[in-house]
């Protein structure tokens, strides 16, 4: 069995003249995948030829070690999908249509009924599961497409843009209910967004595209490791007397905030602790590597890059 | 929303739970495309209930009707003229059975000249069959548009898939207007003159076979022209009314009405119960009582009817595929 969600190789797509995916090669671990990109980079493409909603111009790809399209059906059966727009069937109660969607993936009908009821209670829509869609909001319709998406038990969980039109507190628990699904139910994340925080938060691999094509593709803790060779220092009191003091004896350093990035050399630890200890009116409360979000990660690589505008 | 450690307490009771059993074959889904949304169709609206309750009145009045009239009938003397129980039986089971196809204009198979009295007790049928038609196939593909649940059936199914399921819940539901009655009024009329069962056989898997074809074709029409908008009232309303107008043409024009004009296959409904009655291989029939001869030459003709019929089956699937086989864009 292959280690990898997905992979695709030199997988372009034409939409009449317009190139939506320009010869991408990328691979993918079963783990939770964050897909990142401003609109138009090619993200909603890439998962569709991948649930084989929509064929692909040239190039290859698989899905959970099966190839495409050959396999396509086999491969539906193992992902659950939560598209990006609602779809709906305002006059059918969540439970039913969960119990459709159930069937719709081979689940025999009393089989479908109990895990509808099963994957609506995990996602926190017990109560609400009789009442019918065009009731539910925008909150409760994320929940359900993504109980919808559980309903067969999938390997791998495709979810494009599951926080899209939630408040501060349906994101946070829609981003739990994802973070447990992968750490404490074992599935494979897909997590489409333009949201750097959503993935920074729920995933540890990171495909990023732009204008088609990847820009970049790996583990989150390693786009996150800064290679600037700068050390970080944070301290109760001013800074600026710290950098005064780091400057006389020679060491460049810069004030981002309330920390302070200085340039590493040898001993630079060394000395920003003489120096703390030599000004009574600072307390070290940090020293170590700086540290970056996804979001200046983002942001580096996207700089200058007329493909991420 | 739920509460939230109420919520808790049943997924730590029950987690998630693995799914280990197998899965349903392809059928099985295509099935469940049909009758979900045959289901939910009827059940969405009062007003389809209320006609499906006329239907079933509509229908009991076409099965029973010919039944009441055979009792009426003077037997004794039409068997003077050499016309048996089972001559009458078969005239009026074709007919029954052609006008629950055709609208507005009545086909019939002339098997006694001068006797046809039948085809009339269909006409309830064919309209409320043609009205609920509409009404259901309507939203089958467009309301799929409007709400953007295509991507959610296109994510576990084909498209192939998808369209054979939504057609399906047409087909099922035209056989339960239009071909359970037939086998229904079959058995009626049986038991009604007194026939053998097995002696018109054949009319049955005519009747079956017919009325089946009738079904797809109709259903096909229908789903095409859904598929063709995002307002399930708008399909409903130009397939009700474009089959309605082209049924009542030919009668608008009386002269050609009763004649054996070509016009009459613009009736397109009408040229599926006159395909009807070339595969109980007649080869003249009768359109609102004038004689027309399939094979004479001059006027409607046999591969006439053929070709308006196949045209029907070829745009239905033309509109279809470009409609909803095109994925790419």
């Amino acid at each position: 069995m292959s280690s990898d969600a997905f992979s695709t190789n030199a997988l372009s797509k034409l939409y009449g003249k317009t190139l939506a995916l320009d010869g991408v090669t990328v691979g993918a671990p079963k783990r939770a995948v964050g897909l990142l990109g401003p609109n138009g980079a090619g993200k909603t493409t890439l998962i569709r030829i991948l649930m084989g909603i929509i064929r692909y111009s040239s190039g290859s790809a698989t899905v959970l070690g099966r190839k495409m399209p050959e396999s396509i059906r086999e491969i539906r059966d193992h992902i659950g999908y939560s598209p990006e727009f609602s779809p709906t069937m305002p006059d059918v109660s969540a439970q039913k249509y969960v119990t459709f969607m159930g069937r719709l993936s081979g689940l025999d009908p009393v089989e479908a009924a109990q895990r509808a009821h099963d994957t609506l209670h995990y996602v926190g829509l017990a109560e609400e599961r009789y009442r019918r869609l065009r009731e539910f909001s925008t909150g409760m319709m994320q929940k359900c497409k993504l109980a919808a998406a559980l309903i067969h038990d999938p390997e791998l969980v495709i979810l494009d843009e599951p926080t899209d039109g939630l408040d501060p507190n349906g994101r946070h628990q829609m981003l739990e209910l994802i973070k447990r699904l992968y750490q404490e139910e074992g599935k494979s994340i897909l997590l489409s967004s333009h949201l750097l925080f959503d993935v920074e938060r729920v995933c540890d691999w990171v495909v990023v595209l732009g204008q088609g094509k990847v820009i970049a593709n790996g583990e989150v803790s390693q786009m996150l490791t800064d290679t600037s060779g700068m050390v970080r220092v944070k301290v109760s009191g001013d800074p600026q007397k710290l950098l005064d003091r780091l400057r006389s004896r020679g060491l460049e350093g810069q004030l981002d905030g309330s920390n302070l990035d200085v340039q590493r050399t040898d001993d630079v630890e060394m000395i920003i602790l003489e120096e703390i200890n030599k000004e009574p009116s600072l307390i070290l409360r940090y020293l170590g590597r700086r540290t970056r979000s996804l979001e200046d990660a983002f942001m580096a690589l996207v700089e200058g890059r007329s493909d991420m505008e | 929303m739920s509460d939230q450690s109420e919520h808790e307490t049943y997924v730590r009771k029950f987690s998630f739970r693995p799914f280990s059993g197998s899965r349903r074959g392809r059928l099985y889904r295509v099935f469940t495309i049909g009758w979900f949304n045959l289901v939910e169709s009827v059940r969405r609206s009062g007003f389809t209930k209320f006609l499906l309750f006329m239907m079933v009145i509509s229908l009991i009045i076409q099965d029973v009707l010919p039944i009441v009239l055979v009792r009426f009938l003077p037997l004794g003397y039409l068997e003077s003229l050499g016309i048996t129980a089972n001559d009458i039986f078969r005239g009026a089971f074709t007919e029954s059975v052609l006008g629950m196809v055709s609208l507005t204009n009545r086909i019939g198979v002339n098997y006694m000249p001068g006797f046809s009295v039948f085809s009339f007790t269909s006409v309830g049928t064919s309209l409320m069959w043609l009205l609920l038609l509409s009404i259901i196939g309507g939203g089958l593909v467009a309301d799929d548009k409007l709400f953007k649940t295509t991507e959610a059936y296109y994510s576990r199914v084909s498209h192939f898939e998808y369209l054979t399921g939504k057609l399906l819940s047409l087909v099922i539901f035209s056989t339960f207007v239009i071909t359970a009655p037939a086998a229904l009024q079959y058995l009626l009329l049986t038991m009604g003159l007194n026939t053998s069962f097995a002696a018109n056989a054949d009319l049955l898997f005519w009747a079956l076979g017919f009325t089946t074809m009738a079904a797809v074709a109709v259903s096909l029409l229908m789903l095409s022209i859904s598929s063709l908008t995002k307002r399930r009232g708008i399909a409903t309303l130009v397939f009700f009314i474009f089959a309605i107008i082209m049924s009542s043409l030919p009668s608008a024009f009386v002269s050609f009405a009763t004649s054996d004009s070509p016009l009459l296959l613009v009736d397109f409904m009408g040229s599926i119960a006159m395909l009807g009655t070339m595969m109980l291989g007649r080869s003249n029939i009768t359109v609102n009582g004038a004689v027309v001869d399939f094979y004479n030459g001059t006027g409607l003709e046999g591969y006439m009817v053929v070709a308006v019929v196949g045209a029907v089956f070829l745009i239905g699937i033309l509109i279809l595929f470009v409609n909803l086989l095109r994925r790419d864009t």
